[in-house]
């Protein structure tokens, strides 16, 4: 399952949100959501356009609930990113339900020549977390201390 | 945020607001604001999170805000509680991913005169020696058993390793070292997020300042602090860096399975809490303190590098230069101390989430040389206004265990912030008010836009007024390094 040549429909917003970077995120399925989440987080922290897909990363989490996984996936990859220097781009499930998920996250290492980190990500906080289904569609919201 | 429930406060009088305790509220909340701060206090959520953590368990007279208080996870920042210490809980939410993030204030001999013509190339030179910016590194490269040393001794293992004097340690909050860290607690995570980052300024709102005093409010104090007009100084903004977020990441986790375990009814996931009894409680005590003295030590080594780029740049030595540290505290932490509740010395557990120290004077945690004023608190602005230097009172021990504000406090999101600032060149601007401003991102430097956060003098003014805490001196930026 991949959705990175998914366009037609938005994949994430942000929102407003006064000391931190609160985003809003689309998807047609919950893999999408998850999916599309952790695009989001990675197009934050730099232009995804500059990442090749040259390495893939797995990844297991566990939580109690979506929400959480949620917040446990996110926090995982920014734990990645922050000490690999691991920039992903596109991201596949072989498992996904309410409370585990096993992932293949796909890009490359930070290469100083190439990449530009735009900010830096604290944490992934658990402050009105939310992953639901709204008319057949899934959408999460999440909030970064940044 | 459309739809959300509207706190009703109550005007106390013109300094301070109270949310009346209903439903499950153990305590009445109160924020300190006047009639213009509390309008943008109105437009976030923050008074629904001064309600929030009335709700928490052994919590001790109000759920307290600053004037500078904002919207926050779980705590507002700009908060303060005291719990319990044998009923209450502790809350990873209530202190922060960056613990013990602070403020350090250092003076110098040297006034503005002699410096005019060398603060470009001064930031400059601090600028290519400090490591800052999203994702920097530091020059050293610690071992775990070393790292676990830092955590243990902040300050000191700093001063121990040529990073600074052993004076230092004495103008620091605690004396750079905070009882109880047992690196035991720490996961290989923080230590592997913390172990590289030792000895950098980070980005967002960190920042290096090199600044002069403007205006002295209270001469006599301001002496004993060693301020006069017109003396160089220097801010450093800084904290725990990923170590500390890894921390409170951890424990938040720890936590949120204890609150399911505990059946405790919390309104929002990240005010995740234990009781600071239980095992998992005293671990986070025990992690936070370790993270505490790693920003400690962080500071120390900030301190000395910049010392040194003065002394290289300007080819002066430290007895000429005089580069003193006027004090450092800490603005993200949880601490035993004792307080006054219903007319006892109560040991409580005070959370201050974006909240500053400000113990009176006579207090024996304050440095002998201050005692007899109080302790001094430093409060940072945005980079284009002014910071400040107020003084701890007896006013903040009765009313606010001991605590006052923190800073400016955002107004406006970090887009919103970047959106105003398209088109216009920053550095120009600032640079027309006379700050030098070297970043390591545009980026950052247009979310830090001077206009993105209140006027400090407000949220100054408040205090003062409110008697939580008395203006000393007013710092002018003048040349800044920010991440």
């Amino acid at each position: 399952m991949k959705f990175s040549s998914l366009n037609w429909m938005k994949r994430y917003e942000t929102f407003e949100h006064t000391a931190d970077l609160g985003i809003r995120v689309f998807g047609r399925t919950y893999e999408e959501v998850f999916a599309n989440a952790a695009y989001a987080l990675f197009d934050f922290l730099t232009n995804l356009d500059n990442v090749r897909e040259s390495l893939s990363y797995k990844i297991q989490v566990e939580a109690v609930d979506p929400e959480e996984l949620l917040v446990r996936w996110l926090s995982e990859l920014l734990f990645l990113s922050e000490t690999r220097g691991y920039l992903f781009k596109d991201f596949s499930f072989s498992h996904l339900n309410q409370t585990s998920l096993q992932a293949e996250a796909h890009g490359e290492t930070f290469d100083p020549s190439r990449h530009k980190l735009k900010a830096e990500v604290k944490a992934v906080t658990y402050h009105q977390v939310e992953v639901k289904e709204k008319d057949g569609r899934w959408e999460a919201r999440v909030i970064f201390d940044i | 945020m459309s739809g959300q429930e509207k706190i009703h406060l109550e005007k106390i009088d013109e300094y301070r607001w109270r949310i009346p305790r209903t439903g499950k509220m153990r305590v009445d909340g109160i924020i300190y604001a006047d009639e213009r701060l509390l309008k943008d206090i109105h437009e976030d959520e923050s008074p629904k999170q001064v309600a929030n953590v009335a709700h928490l368990p052994g919590i001790q007279k109000y759920s307290l805000a600053m004037p500078d208080i904002h919207w926050g996870y779980g705590f507002p920042i700009g908060g303060v509680a005291a719990f319990d210490w044998r009923e209450g809980v502790i809350s990873p939410g209530g202190v922060g991913y960056d613990i013990n993030c602070g403020t350090r204030l250092l003076g110098t001999n040297l006034s503005t005169q002699g410096l005019r013509e060398k603060i470009r190339g001064l930031v400059n030179a601090l600028y290519q020696n400090i490591p800052s910016g999203v994702g920097s590194k530091g020059a050293l490269r610690l071992s775990t058993q070393e790292l676990r040393q830092v955590l243990k001794q902040g300050s000191a293992w700093a001063v121990k390793n040529g990073y600074g004097w052993p004076e230092d340690v004495d103008f620091t909050e605690d004396r750079g070292c905070m009882e109880g860290a047992d690196p035991g607690v720490i996961s290989e995570r923080a230590l592997e997020r913390g172990m590289p980052q030792l000895g950098t300024l980070g980005s967002g709102n960190h920042f290096l300042e090199v600044g002069f005093v403007e205006e002295i409010y209270d001469p006599e104090v301001a002496s004993i602090f060693g301020l006069q007009k017109d003396q160089v100084t220097v801010l450093i903004h800084s904290g725990s860096r990923g170590l500390g977020y890894q921390v409170c990441d951890d424990f938040l986790k720890k936590m949120g399975e204890r609150v399911r375990q505990l059946g405790l009814e919390l309104p929002d996931r990240q005010l995740a809490c234990d009781f600071i009894r239980s095992s998992t409680g005293q671990d986070y005590f025990s992690g936070m303190a370790c993270a505490a003295n790693y920003a400690w030590a962080n500071r120390q080594m900030l301190m000395h590098w910049t010392r040194e780029v003065f002394e290289r740049f300007l080819q002066m030595g430290p007895k000429e230069l005089g580069m003193r540290l006027v004090y450092d505290v800490c603005h993200n932490i949880a601490k035993r101390e004792f307080h006054a509740v219903e007319g006892e010395l109560r040991e409580v557990c005070v959370h201050r989430k974006g909240a500053t120290r400000a113990f009176p004077p006579g207090h024996p945690a304050v440095p002998e040389a201050y005692r007899s004023v109080g302790q001094p608190v430093l409060i940072p602005g945005d980079m284009g206004r002014y910071s400040f230097v107020l003084r701890g009172t007896e006013g903040a021990m009765q009313e606010t265990f001991g605590s006052t504000c923190h800073g400016a406090g955002r107004v406006q999101s970090r887009t919103q912030a970047k959106k105003a600032s398209k088109g216009r060149s920053l550095h120009r601007e600032l640079e027309d008010r006379g700050i030098f401003v070297m970043a390591a991102s545009r980026e950052t430097l247009a979310e830090e836009a001077p206009e993105a956060y209140k006027d400090v003098s407000q949220v100054v003014e408040v205090v003062h007024r409110a008697g939580i805490s008395r203006r000393v001196a007013k710092l002018r930026p003048w040349g800044v390094v920010k991440g």
